[in-house]
């Protein structure tokens, strides 16, 4: 693979199997410098293995893989120092307090430059001079952003990295992030939430079942996905009325004398039809990736939730 | 130091009959330098001695069903042998069997005589019992003035009324156990401990290589041995000292540095089964398993005369502490061996681990 200066990531067919077991099949990325990318997925469809892979902390099967230039299975080292990650779950070292640990994994990534710790921590609301197993699940994983931002790198790697956090720490997070893109570095962050990719990456590709199935802008991917407008009126209304609504995808009957319509643009002029009619009762929700795979994909292997929540192959 | 004790008891497979119609066959005892023993005391004293017993000692229950047995010097009786200091003091069959010393004696020995009354084939059964001798001479002399000794002992012999004999039973017979758990414990933890408690994203994600990883946690684990092996030396010396008895310095530095090869084995095998199996308690679980079967296979080994087969895949096998502490002497199988068996499991776990998936 040839290496791209813009690029400070390039996978090319890059697959892993455990024995048998699929983890990532033929996963084809291209992250540009300077964007913040948003690697979206349902658990288990591959996104950790492929950041692992990425990161030579896993051996791919075949395929290859450059991040910054480097070849990660020639020089994972580099390729690591390269980076700022953040895992999905890591261990720490529970007896140190939480400054004396992000101090340690400075002197052993022997950086001598100017560090974030301080400024960091404040942001993030943690108390630096606790030890770390007095901390709660979402202290921990705010010491992992301070570690993965902590000394300045141009590639962030996050795996999921506002699990624990609460929605004000989730918030100064995302500010985070984008300040790393105003000052040209990348963020590749996964997640299974759609609303957190769509608040701040620019691009974003969706992996399931191991395989990348698309790669678009935000803007484009916005389009195609829409929010999910649920409305209850006192009596019946025509769905064919929304139909005929430009930014209108989709509309479906639900029980009573409720309409179900995937709004991707034009919001505007659906209000003005609603208000022709007396609402009863309104919601405007995000898609969910099973609606979006729905959508996108048909129910052709899609997992449903049946059975008080447990999935079951369709 | 002695044994303060008034008989000896033992039990012989074969019956008097047996033993009659075998002309002189199987017991030949010979004992010096007490005036009585209680070798059920003696055994409880110094467990390893029922390894050299084997299992011909069954019951050493307090009591008699036979009278004492004066000593009978056995000189003249076989011309081709020099005997002038061999008594028999008991021959036959019994549980239990009450002998009077000659009062002079300072040698015990117990030996079955072959059918065919060779002596050159004789198996040796007995422990050594030995007062107040300077192991290094009077055994000497003692070996060339009895060749017979010589041949039930082989070269397994030592004082344990010496400082250097009590050390050899009481603390070398359990510190090959004792440093092997201990390094295979610590090596174990080596990259298990990192996969279980998902520390190992963050160890690797500094920038270390594997390849660092694994060359930093096996110097840790060196210094560890040598500072266990150097603190157990120390601790000893000084307990020695501060018993008031003389420190047999050489031999037991030969004895502490003869340990380092099966240490380095172990070390080895420890690492290699961390990499492979990384699962805190299974891992764990496994070394653990592995140390405590090579010790049995030692000990069975002993018992059953397995030494020259079984007895090879154990690596007590290449510790023997008695020929460190009273000969000086390293044997080079025993230092190859081990240092073979741990370095090739340790390049085997790098390879291992240079291809290994981390899952933390």
């Amino acid at each position: 693979m040839n290496p791209d200066k813009e690029l400070v990531i390039q996978t090319n067919k890059l697959t892993k199997y455990y024995g048998k077991a699929r983890g990532i099949i033929d996963v084809d990325l291209s992250i540009q410098k300077g964007e913040i990318f948003g690697f979206l997925g349902p658990n288990g469809a591959g996104k950790s293995t492929t950041i692992r892979t990425i990161l030579d902390l896993i051996r791919p099967t075949s395929g290859s893989a450059l991040v910054n230039g480097m070849d990660p299975v020639k020089e994972g080292a580099k390729v690591r120092r390269s980076v700022g990650y953040l895992p999905s779950d890591f261990g720490t070292y529970k007896s140190m307090t939480a400054k004396a640990y992000l101090h340690t994994l400075l002197a052993m990534m022997d950086y001598k430059g100017e560090n974030r710790i301080d400024e960091l921590s404040n942001r993030m609301d943690l108390d630096l001079t606790r030890k770390i197993k007095e901390f709660s699940r979402g202290n921990r994983q705010k010491v992992g952003v301070v570690s993965a931002f902590m000394h300045n790198p141009k590639l962030a790697i996050l795996d999921e990295p506002t699990t624990g956090l609460d929605p004000l720490m989730q918030q100064e997070f995302y500010k985070i992030v984008l300040e790393e893109k105003a000052k040209g570095n990348t963020v590749f962050l996964s997640s299974h939430i759609l609303a957190e990719v769509e608040t701040i990456c620019d691009r974003v590709g969706i992996i399931r079942r191991g395989k990348v199935i698309m790669v678009e802008k935000m803007s484009t991917f916005k389009k195609k996905t829409g929010k999910l407008l649920n409305v209850e009126f006192d009596g019946k209304v025509d769905p064919k009325i929304f139909m005929d609504l430009e930014g209108v995808s989709q509309v479906k009957e639900g029980e009573g004398n409720v309409l179900i319509m995937t709004v991707t643009s034009h919001i505007d002029e659906v209000i003005k039809e609603l208000a022709k009619h007396t609402v009863v009762d309104l919601t405007y929700d995000e898609v969910s990736l099973e609606d979006l795979f729905l959508k996108f994909y048909g129910r052709e292997n899609i997992t449903v939730k049946i059975n008080n929540g447990k999935g079951v192959e369709a | 130091m002695g044994i303060d004790a008034d008989f000896a008891s033992f039990d012989f497979n074969s019956t008097l009959d047996e033993i009659y119609k075998m002309d002189l066959t199987p017991i030949l005892e010979i004992y010096k330098g007490y005036n009585t023993t209680d070798l059920d005391e003696l055994l409880e004293d110094y467990p390893f001695l029922i390894d050299f017993l084997g299992g011909n000692l069954i019951d050493m229950g307090v009591g008699s069903d036979h009278s004492a047995f004066t000593p009978i010097p056995l000189d003249g009786l076989f011309p081709d042998m020099n005997l002038s200091d061999v008594e028999l003091i008991y021959f036959g069959e019994s549980t239990n069997v009450n002998f009077t010393n000659s009062g002079n004696s300072k040698v015990f020995i117990v030996g079955l005589i072959p059918n065919d009354w060779n002596l050159t084939n004789m198996t040796y059964r007995g422990p050594v019992f030995i007062n107040e001798l300077d192991v290094g001479s009077e055994i000497d002399k003692i070996m060339e003035d009895n060749p017979m000794i010589k041949i039930l002992l082989g070269d397994e012999m030592v004082s344990f009324t010496e400082i250097d004999g009590f050390m050899a039973i009481e603390y070398f017979s359990m510190w090959p156990l004792m440093l092997l758990i201990f390094l295979a414990i610590k090596t174990g933890a080596t990259v298990s401990k990192h996969v279980d408690d998902q520390s190992i994203d963050i160890l690797l994600a500094t920038g270390y290589s594997r390849f660092r990883f694994l060359n930093e946690k096996m110097l840790v684990i060196l210094v560890n041995m040598v500072l266990v092996v150097f603190g157990a030396w120390l601790g000893l010396v000084l307990g020695v000292l501060m018993i008031g008895e003389p420190v047999p310095l050489v031999g037991m530095t030969y004895t502490f540095l003869g340990s380092i090869p099966m240490a380095i084995g172990i070390i080895g095998i420890s690492l290699l089964i961390s990499v492979r199996v990384d699962e805190g308690s299974k891992t764990t679980g496994a070394i653990m398993g592995v140390t405590i079967f090579m010790f049995m296979i030692q000990i069975v080994s002993n018992i059953a005369g397995w030494q020259d087969g079984l007895g090879y895949i154990s690596l007590f096998r290449y510790y023997n502490m008695i020929e460190l502490m009273t000969s000086h002497v390293f044997d080079l199988v025993n230092i190859i061996v081990p240092m073979v068996v741990g370095i090739v499991s340790i390049i085997g776990a790098y390879v291992l681990f240079w291809k290994k998936d981390i899952h933390a």
